[in-house]
């Protein structure tokens, strides 16, 4: 009887122990489904979408501030009161959609946009000012962005033959008078000049040739393309010659400290339209293109570059940022 | 005396019986499904289609290919080739559609495309663009917003630049003074079939 008894007593505290083991396996078991899950959670906060409307948002402010300068005819503050509307719009409607994703978000302009003027040849002519003088100033003391020409390659001077390289652009023979872009610093005397010339090069046939000069120093390659149905587009501030890279205007603009004066030299030798962007207002500017508008090239008024403040608030990030839009700016 | 022990003895063998049983029963349980067993419910595949998804939006919107699939309207109400709710069998039949069927369809994971766009009056609208069912609940999604303006081109059929948006007819409405159009957020859902 009293066998009896203690193994009763056996068996419970038999089983309290496994009970007890079991609890501790399920605990041990159940920390680390936690570990597991709360890993691979979302691992960030989320800042991707503060970078996607930051971007969003520059990209829109581009677009309004080109679209104002190709077609409004306005004064400045007409523009400015354009170019604050479309942001402020845009803004309220974006700020729609961020709302869905729990975040509040915001453009704001910041000040006034930088007034400025747009020089432009639409029609094929030759690069002469609006009274037909081959050199003539384009603006004076400014820095300019956007600046985009579309040449005809037969219209531009050609080296004379058995000269080599260097001779053919710059010789002794200074009988080719090329066209050429001047840029002279106003606060030194460093001058930048960007040649034009055809058929420069030994490698390249049909070709557009650019060669940057820093006060007579020829600065890297000349860049050569050859045309296409006899034109070649050239983004001076965008370094690219028929959309290949030009690495000797990158380091003009690398050298060229604003405020620089812009003109033309020897504006018959060559053909084409273009158009640019300078940040200096049109009632302050020197310029040879016509500012009534009436004749080519006509200078109008446009904005150059606007502040943004782009704030993006949701309950794990807070961005805020201020950013400036410029549009076909080098260095942008 | 002896019948007496004989009954403990038997009580004694069931209830270890039924201890066994309930261990093997409770370690069963206790082993449950893990964030890393596989299944649709999975967390991490979850995370990896959510981020699939925005990869894919983020590349296209990008290359510029996702403006011209949400201006490929049929100006009759839907978007061309598409029921009224929006394409049934993929993508459009269009470059970001062909980019959704081969990174997206052809590895066995749905998705439902929807525009979200603003109306004069505020409101948040959706219209669906690719309707392939209705997502599962461990669906993830990706969003982008783009935006629209008056001068943009509607898409004929074959692809090529049709009337504007100012001129044309399409689904939203026009709620910006001067060249804004719409401000548009594309929803990509994501789950694995």
């Amino acid at each position: 009887m009293a066998d009896v008894d203690d193994r009763g007593q056996l068996l419970l505290v038999g089983a309290l122990t496994f009970a007890v083991i079991m609890v501790a396996l399920a605990v041990l078991l159940n920390a680390a489904i936690y570990t597991g899950n709360v890993a691979t959670r979302d691992a960030g906060p989320g800042t991707g979408e503060a970078i996607e409307y930051e971007n969003e948002a520059a990209s829109m402010a581009r677009s309004t501030i080109a679209a104002i300068n190709d077609r409004e005819t306005g004064s400045y503050p007409d523009r400015r009161l354009n170019f604050t509307g479309t942001v402020d719009t845009w803004s309220l409607n974006a700020r729609t959609h961020a709302s869905a994703a729990l975040a509040d978000a915001s453009v704001e302009v910041l000040g006034d946009p930088t007034r400025g003027t747009a020089i432009r040849q639409t029609a094929e002519r030759n690069m002469t000012d609006s009274n037909t003088d081959p050199n003539w100033t384009v603006a004076n003391d400014t820095k300019v962005r956007s600046f985009r020409l579309n040449v005809s390659q037969d219209s531009l001077q050609m080296p004379p033959d058995d000269e080599n390289l260097t001779d053919r652009l710059f010789g002794e023979n200074t009988t080719p008078h090329y066209y050429q872009i001047r840029f002279d610093e106003s606060d030194t005397t460093d001058q930048w000049t960007v040649f034009f010339a055809q058929n420069a090069t030994d490698t390249v046939t049909e070709d557009v040739t650019i060669l940057v000069q820093n006060d007579g120093t020829t600065i890297g390659d000349p860049c050569a393309v050859p045309a296409e149905n006899d034109r070649v587009v050239v983004d001076v501030t965008d370094t690219q010659v028929g959309n290949q890279h030009c690495a000797a205007l990158q380091t003009m603009f690398g050298g060229l400290d604003a405020p620089y004066t812009i003109s033309y030299r020897n504006g018959t030798n060559a053909t084409g339209t273009y158009s640019l962007v300078v940040d200096r207002r049109i009632d302050r500017l020197q310029t040879g293109a016509d500012t009534t508008g009436g004749t080519e090239p006509a200078a109008t008024r446009a904005l150059y570059d606007a502040d943004l403040r782009i704030t993006y608030r949701t309950d794990g990030v807070y961005y805020r940022t201020e950013i400036r839009i410029a549009p076909g700016e080098n260095d942008d | 005396m002896v019948t007496d022990r004989g009954q403990a003895h038997s009580l004694e063998a069931i209830t270890a019986g039924m201890l066994l049983l309930a261990s093997v029963v409770f370690a069963l349980q206790v082993t449950a499904v893990t964030p890393l067993t596989g299944s649709t419910s999975s967390q991490h595949i979850e995370n990896q289609q959510a981020r699939l998804a925005e990869g894919v939006l983020a590349a296209e919107a990008e290359n510029g290919i996702i403006v011209p699939t949400l201006l490929y309207w049929n100006q009759s109400g839907k978007f061309h080739g598409a029921a009224d709710d929006g394409y049934h069998s993929g993508g459009p039949p269009t470059a970001f559609g062909n980019v959704l069927n081969q990174t997206l369809r052809e590895r066995n994971i749905a998705f439902d495309v929807n525009v979200f766009y603003v109306r004069t009056n505020g409101e948040r609208e959706r219209h669906s663009m690719v309707d392939l069912g209705a997502p599962s609940d461990h669906a993830s999604t990706a969003t982008r917003s783009f935006t629209l303006y008056d001068d943009d081109r509607i898409r004929y059929e074959n692809g090529t630049a049709g009337p504007t948006l100012a001129e044309g007819s399409y689904f939203a409405p026009d709620v910006g003074e001067g060249r804004l159009y719409n401000v548009i957020e594309l929803e990509v859902v994501v789950w694995r079939m």
